[in-house]
């Protein structure tokens, strides 16, 4: 390792505006006899209508970092705080309920969207799992949803692959905010886009944060996309967290190895990059 | 997104053809590439008239009373004419009568056997490739144990057991059909329980049964629609076999393999008489052979260079 993690700040954790706080999360998958520590000790805390950038290579852990905050994957230890409740000792319908607060959008939508559900079908699945709406006042939501992601109302009775990437990963977020979260998970959620679909993304989550009044925990190996969009950053590598602070502070200042190398390796071209 | 948000109109509701477009495309894309296969389309063909000698039987049979028992004994084993085109066998019964009844027995025959395979092999192998260790441990491991015993063996045995008869051989095959499924479900499972989208439904808060009956099932349904087309001519061949050896359907309730059994001993002077109960099971499940082929390929592009 090129320095030891850099533990966090224990005001930021005790924040009356975090929304989002994580301390000693591990992550050890243990497969044929050997055990890999995915995510080794993180603690991170979002404030409240903010935009917390995860950077890493791949492997770094960041995904697993996004997953294990969703409960989609059982941490081996650490403790996940949303909204004052212990995410962590939730389990059953108790978890279930609290599912509508905080969703993901993962990097790829091309596997995110049942091949067999038509895009009215995949809209109308968050209010079916986790409201009584049905029949015209569904119909209604629906059609606000795609009012919200800009697609036409046509595109209801389309199956996905009768979509572009931008299209889908548009129907991925509106199906991630159709029951109004607090907090917004994003697993990279343009690497998997062309690049010029990758500028109206990023754009379109930016109008979206202050139309919905959203937080955002944005996971990326796009540098020049994170410093654009995000308040405070996070870098991660192998496992860990090596710095963090304010997004103005990691980028003109990198206090760590790891992270002046990410930094240069950016190619010069800033204008362009996003 | 709060209630202002909403459009004030009710949205309409465009008709059955837009809403429906994507699916009525896809449909006349696999009746195109369907009908494009001869094998395929031969085989849809030997099924739909197997469907219609099954269930206009007794109507289109010239000697419906032959296929109840009616003794003809002046009439005995006359060899193919225009009055009997597939001959009459030893009770002076005309053969095509009974083999176009015999169609009912043999479609109700496969329809319980794979249907009854189907409905334990699918639950089976869904809860086995989704939920994984211990359960998937057990219900595996006493799939294989059914598995590794030769069905129509194992069959024969169960039969024996429970007394020779068109229903115990019935329940006696569903018994041994279901392990197929549960594997071919379970392995499919496995790959598409890993699935971004199934994921995504969790994180919404899907319950495990919703993701089942709205993901998982849905995704596994091509390979089991194909192997349930496979399995019809599959099991009404082992019914035949089994009422072959005597311990199936009895006269005289017309069944193409007791038919079989009788008129082996009539052999080789009398040929019409076995020749053409075996010609029809050989159609039949040659046609559901080639229509679960065809399905395979239009279903299942990935699967047909092979």
């Amino acid at each position: 390792m090129l320095s030891p993690a850099i533990t966090p700040s224990t005001d930021a954790n005790t924040d009356d505006g975090s929304i989002l706080s994580v301390t000693g999360l591990t992550k050890v998958f243990v497969s044929g006899g050997k055990e890999f520590r995915a995510v080794d000790d993180v603690s991170l805390s979002v404030n409240a209508g903010d935009v917390l950038g995860i950077v890493g290579e791949s492997g770094s852990g960041k995904s697993t970092v996004a997953r294990l905050v969703m409960r989609l994957i059982e941490p081996t230890a650490g403790r996940i705080v949303f909204e004052g409740g212990d995410l962590t000792a939730k389990s059953g319908e108790e978890l279930r309920r609290m599912r509508r607060h905080m969703q993901i959008v993962f990097q790829n939508p091309h596997s995110s969207l049942d091949p067999r559900h038509t895009i009215h079908s995949a809209l109308a699945e968050p209010f079916l799992i986790q409201t009584n709406l049905r029949g015209i006042e569904l119909e209604r939501r629906i059609d606000a949803l795609l009012d919200i992601v800009s697609l036409p109302k046509a595109f209801k009775y389309r199956f996905p692959h009768e979509l572009s990437g931008g299209q889908k990963q548009r129907i991925c977020i509106a199906r991630a905010v159709a029951l109004e979260p607090r907090l917004l998970v994003l697993d990279e959620p343009t690497s998997a886009l062309d690049v010029s679909v990758q500028a109206q993304i990023i754009t379109f989550l930016q109008e979206l944060r202050q139309r919905l009044n959203l937080t955002y925990l944005f996971i990326s190996h796009n540098l020049a996309v994170v410093r654009h969009i995000c308040d405070h950053v996070i870098v991660m590598n192998q496992g860990k967290v090596l710095e963090q602070g304010t997004t103005e502070s990691v980028f003109a200042h990198p206090q760590n190895d790891y992270t002046r190398q990410l930094i240069d390796s950016v190619p010069r071209l800033p204008r362009l990059a996003i | 997104m709060t209630s202002a948000d909403l459009p004030a109109t009710a949205p309409e509701i465009p008709s059955f053809r837009e809403r429906h477009a994507s699916t009525i495309r896809q449909w006349r894309l696999y009746t195109h590439l369907f009908a494009g296969s001869f094998s395929s389309m031969l085989g849809l063909a030997l099924v739909v008239l197997f469907l219609i000698l099954a269930i206009f039987g007794p109507v289109l049979a010239p000697y419906p009373e032959d296929t109840t028992g009616a003794v003809n004994l002046s009439q005995r084993l006359l060899s193919p004419s225009l009055a009997h085109p597939f001959g009459t066998d030893e009770m002076g019964a005309d053969i095509l009568s009974r083999i176009i009844v015999g169609a009912r027995t043999s479609l109700w025959i496969g329809l319980i056997i794979t249907g009854v395979g189907a409905g334990i092999g699918v639950p089976l192998g869904i809860i086995a490739g989704y939920h994984g260790g211990f359960t998937r441990a057990v219900i595996m491991r006493v799939t294989d144990l059914f598995l590794s015993v030769p069905g129509l063996a194992l069959a024969l045995t169960i039969v024996a057991a429970l007394g020779p008869g068109i229903t115990n051989c019935v329940i006696a095959l569903s018994l041994v059909w279901w392990p197929g499924y549960v594997r071919l479900v379970e392995s499919k499972t496995l790959s598409v329980k890993e699935e971004l989208y199934v994921e995504s439904a969790r994180a919404l808060g899907a319950s495990t049964p919703w993701i089942l009956r709205r993901h998982i099932l849905p995704n596994c349904l091509t390979p089991i629609i194909v192997k349930a087309s496979m399995d019809m001519g599959m099991a009404i061949l082992s019914a035949a076999s089994l009422g072959f050896i005597g311990l199936g359907a009895k006269p005289p309730l017309p069944e193409w393999g007791s038919m079989i059994s009788v008129a082996r001993t009539y052999m080789p002077d009398w040929w019409w008489y076995s020749l053409f109960p075996g010609l029809a099971i050989f159609l039949t499940v040659l046609g559901f052979n080639l229509l679960g082929d065809g399905l395979r390929d239009i279903l299942d592009p990935r699967s047909r260079s092979r």
